[in-house]
């Protein structure tokens, strides 16, 4: 067998470029150089500029790191592994130094054809970035706050808040175990088997989905990111989806509006409202008051007044969706407020097709699960009680009053709206409430 | 403890995208084919490992009244 194909038969075993077709192998097989080197040899030097990549073909080198003045080997390398892809995919230095420590052969892959190589094959770059993220030291992002909880089930979870983006993230005890390590000096490596030393768990699998979280989740910095132009571009009609998507769903939020909330909260005196006496209060006027509003609407005779002409009835419509919907965000931010957690933002926007109020509550994540199924359903609750209250006053109003119209469209919108929110397959009230039962109805049995 | 042994095995598992799959559908048969011995300890904590997959990054809870 000749060089080339023996070459070629080397790369189609050794990772990452296995994906590559024949004839790509042979392409690269023919373009590599070889190097051999010595036991002692450095092959490349932490800090160094990189002009390439090498792949072991047969001994064994080893990568060591300079950490607080001393030489740390973070890693032995043995035939078909590849080094120094690095420094090229993040156009960086050498962040370590790589030595043989045995007479080794090497394949030498200059920096022209590696990024080459990215653009044949749609398996290779991701290949190549899953090794990069793998040998990564990924650090937490400042300004993280974390929050420790006991969830329904006993287990310790910890909910990480990234206060400037919004954003949160849960972790298991392993997850918080491996975010604290998360400090830049920590690879894959030394995080599982700390795992292994201190909690007697070793599965790097689970540590590298947690850290992989991390850091897609914008939580932990990692090189991946310094890497993304090499990164293959997604097929035209995805950026089309996502660009769509994004256009569709745009939100403008108010931030800093916790302060007035909280302000709002106790002026209004609202305390009273999640009373004993004002929950039994609410509930008997949202049940009564839609037995009312069967009654009233079945023992109509004809359309009241205000459905007669089309103005009438789009005016006095939108004033009932417009106090129906301020009414329902309203009960998620003061329900918010009465568990004591912080209202993110309010905001408007639009979502598919239609405009939108908004209030975020990601706040209530920490908070268990009852809590937070209380926030989701509070805005169709209150949506049931005015509708519930407009039904009993429509039992005073004769069948000749304009008010009575009104007063039952307002009760037939408010109804109609809640039980759309309560639909558990549109991402709505109904769908975040399901979620939380489902967690309590999981930890059941354990509790 | 040094658990030496887990470390080459780490490395292998970092190198080598085959051996990753390998370890995760089958860890017995991967570890005993790469060649690396673990101790009684070591085994038991690959193979214990309880993943309750409660990491993960919580969606924003937006409560936006649909019409």
């Amino acid at each position: 067998m000749n060089e080339s194909a023996d070459r070629h038969d080397f790369l189609k075993r050794a990772s990452p470029f296995d994906g590559l077709e024949s004839e790509q192998l042979s392409t690269l097989a023919k373009r590599l150089t070889e190097l051999d080197v010595s036991s002692g040899d450095v092959i490349v030097r932490e800090g160094d500029s990189a002009a390439g990549c090498f792949l072991v073909r047969s001994g064994e080198v080893e990568v060591v790191q300079r950490e607080d003045g001393r030489d740390r080997t973070v890693a032995r390398l043995g035939a078909g592994a590849l080094f120094g892809e690095a420094a090229l995919l993040t156009d960086s230095p050498r962040n370590a130094t790589v030595r043989a420590v045995k007479e080794t052969k090497l394949l030498v892959v200059k920096r022209a054809d590696f990024l080459e190589v990215l653009s044949w094959d749609k398996a290779v770059g991701p290949a190549l970035f899953e090794l990069l993220s793998l040998r990564d030291k990924p650090c937490r992002r400042d300004g993280i706050i974390s929050q420790g909880y006991d969830a329904q089930d006993g287990e310790k979870l910890t909910i990480l808040k990234d206060p400037i983006r919004g954003k949160y993230y849960r972790l298991s005890a392993v997850g918080k175990f491996i975010w604290d390590r998360l400090d830049g000096r920590h690879n894959l490596k030394d995080l599982s088997l700390e795992c292994l030393q201190e909690l007697g768990l070793f599965s790097p699998h689970s540590v590298a989905e947690i850290v992989g979280g991390l850091a897609s989740a914008g939580f932990a910095e990692s090189r991946v990111s310094k890497a993304s132009k090499y990164l293959p571009v997604p097929p035209r009609l995805k950026r089309l989806w996502t660009r769509l998507e994004a256009l569709l769903r745009r939100r403008t939020v108010i931030g800093g509006v916790d302060a007035a909330c909280a302000r709002w909260y106790r002026r209004l005196g609202l305390k009273h409202a999640y009373s004993r006496a004002g929950q039994f209060f609410m509930a008997l006027v949202a049940a009564m008051g839609g037995l009312a509003f069967l009654f009233r609407a079945l023992e109509l005779r004809r359309l009241p007044p205000c459905f007669q002409t089309p103005e009438h009835l789009l005016c006095a419509g939108l004033f009932a969706v417009v106090f129906i919907v301020l009414s329902h965000d309203a009960a998620h931010v003061f329900t918010t407020k009465f568990f004591g957690r912080e209202v993110l933002g309010l905001g408007v926007g639009w979502h598919w097709f239609s405009p939108i109020l908004y209030v975020d509550t990601s706040d209530m994540w920490p908070a268990p699960p009852r809590q937070r199924i209380a926030v989701h359903l509070a805005g169709i609750y209150v949506n049931l009680f005015f509708a519930g209250l407009a039904a009993l006053l429509s039992l005073l109003l004769a069948e000749s009053s304009v008010w009575l119209g009104r007063a039952l469209l307002f009760c037939a919108l408010s109804y109609a709206i809640a039980l759309f929110n309560l639909l558990p397959f549109l991402e709505s009230d109904g769908y975040y409430a399901l979620q939380d039962l489902r967690e309590l109805a999981a930890a059941a049995p354990r509790s | 403890m040094s658990h030496e042994n887990v470390g080459k095995l780490m490395d292998r598992w970092m190198n080598d995208r085959e051996f990753r799959q390998h370890l995760r559908a089958d860890p017995e048969k991967a570890v005993a084919e790469s060649g690396v011995s673990l101790t009684a300890e070591e085994f038991s904590a690959l193979k214990s490992f309880d993943w309750t997959k409660s990491d993960q990054q919580l969606v924003s809870l937006i409560s936006k009244p649909t019409l």
